[in-house]
């Protein structure tokens, strides 16, 4: 999670387990479905999957909660 | 005509239907501007962009395939812009997803995208657009390219250009001629597109834009400017059209999540295509 925050983190935000989703990440950045908030959720389910590990339902308020929050609901 | 009405009540029903159940904390944004238009007429503007995900709409996970370095995910999205007075205005609802394509590596041995280096997006959508007098109706598919260069880890593209963001997209469908109300519609809300009711709709879109962000500070108010630009080429009319949008954005207490706009806008955009133009300032609170 932290490796794909870093690559969209273009604030200068601080990336660790305490980092809050939509303070890196954006629903506007792109066009349509092509931004990064859903480019991030699309690649963690991409890993999860392709790792073996079961594709969770992510909590409604992942965007607003941290890395060890939201780690704590899908692994 | 009945059948019609049917349809559209459906396409905005069957979210609403769905509302209760969401909870998330920053689902809704509302964008509340003054704006003043060509015809000198003030006028508020109330934007609301609806945006969720799948399985907050359902209680079960939304769609995703995951191939080899490649992935498809399907989110439904709603967007209302609408005003007072002739202030532009335009209803969308779409299921719109992502089909991406990418490199991968191993990060503490565990196979991903690789983020770090540019990829490949192509996001699509199938809905209707319409005003909010719901006197103009289209349906449309959009397919388009995304390329995705303003990664952090591409540190050949330069820091500016990773302020932009670029698309190209096809968008076919049908204008459905609806408009029983009599009503006549005024300054930024009159469709002025050459696409006739109950006639096919082809055309192409290109888009660009740019957000700087906070360049500088002025009295601990964060500065920037922010501005898109989208033109399409309607094929079956032979015909161009355009939307410019401009603002200088002020960000409030730090926080990206509100700001103050100063803006200007020529050319509403789809449906209506209307040539006029608008300014104004605006206030923006995501919550």
């Amino acid at each position: 999670m932290k490796f794909h925050l870093k690559n969209f983190n273009d604030e200068g935000v601080v990336i660790n387990d305490d980092t809050i989703h939509s303070a890196v990440l954006s629903d506007s950045d792109g066009y349509g479905s092509s931004n990064s908030k859903t480019i991030y959720r699309a690649v963690i389910r991409w890993t999860m999957k392709k790792n073996g590990h079961e594709d969770k339902p992510w909590p409604p308020d992942w965007f607003d909660k941290s890395v060890e929050y939201l780690s704590s609901c899908i692994l | 005509m009945i059948k019609k009405l049917v349809l559209i009540a459906a396409i905005f029903l069957l979210p609403g239907v769905s509302l209760p159940g969401f909870s998330q904390e920053k689902p809704i944004r509302i964008d509340l501007s003054t704006i003043k238009t060509e015809l000198r007429q003030n006028a508020i503007s109330l934007g609301v962009t609806y945006l969720k995900s799948l399985d907050s709409l359902f209680t079960l996970q939304d769609i995703l395939l995951a191939e080899k370095n490649a992935l498809f995910q399907v989110t439904p999205e709603f967007d209302v812009l609408t005003g007072t007075e002739d202030a532009f205005s335009s209803v969308s609802a779409r299921l719109s997803g992502i089909y991406m394509r990418f490199g991968d590596t191993l990060i503490d041995g565990v196979l991903t995208p690789n983020t770090a280096r540019g990829f490949q997006t192509f996001p699509f959508s199938a809905g209707f657009e319409t005003n909010n007098k719901f006197n103009v109706l289209n349906g449309i598919v959009e397919a388009g390219w995304v390329p995705w260069y303003q990664t952090q880890g591409n540190h050949k593209t330069p820091a500016w250009l990773k302020h932009t963001k670029f698309g190209l997209f096809v968008q076919a469908g049908y204008k459905f001629g609806i408009d029983t109300t009599g009503v006549t519609a005024m300054g930024g809300e009159t469709d002025q597109s050459y696409e006739a009711p109950d006639h096919a709709i082809l055309r192409t879109k290109g888009s660009f834009g740019i957000d700087t962000q906070s360049l500088f500070e002025l009295s601990g108010v964060g500065v920037g400017i922010a501005g898109n630009a989208d033109g399409w080429y309607d094929f079956l009319n032979n015909r161009v059209y355009y939307s410019v949008q401009g603002k200088i954005r002020f960000y409030l207490a730090g926080d990206k999540d509100r700001f103050f706009d100063f803006k200007y806008q020529k050319g509403s955009g789809a449906p209506n295509f209307n040539e006029g133009d608008q300014f104004g300032m605006g206030l923006t609170l995501m919550f």
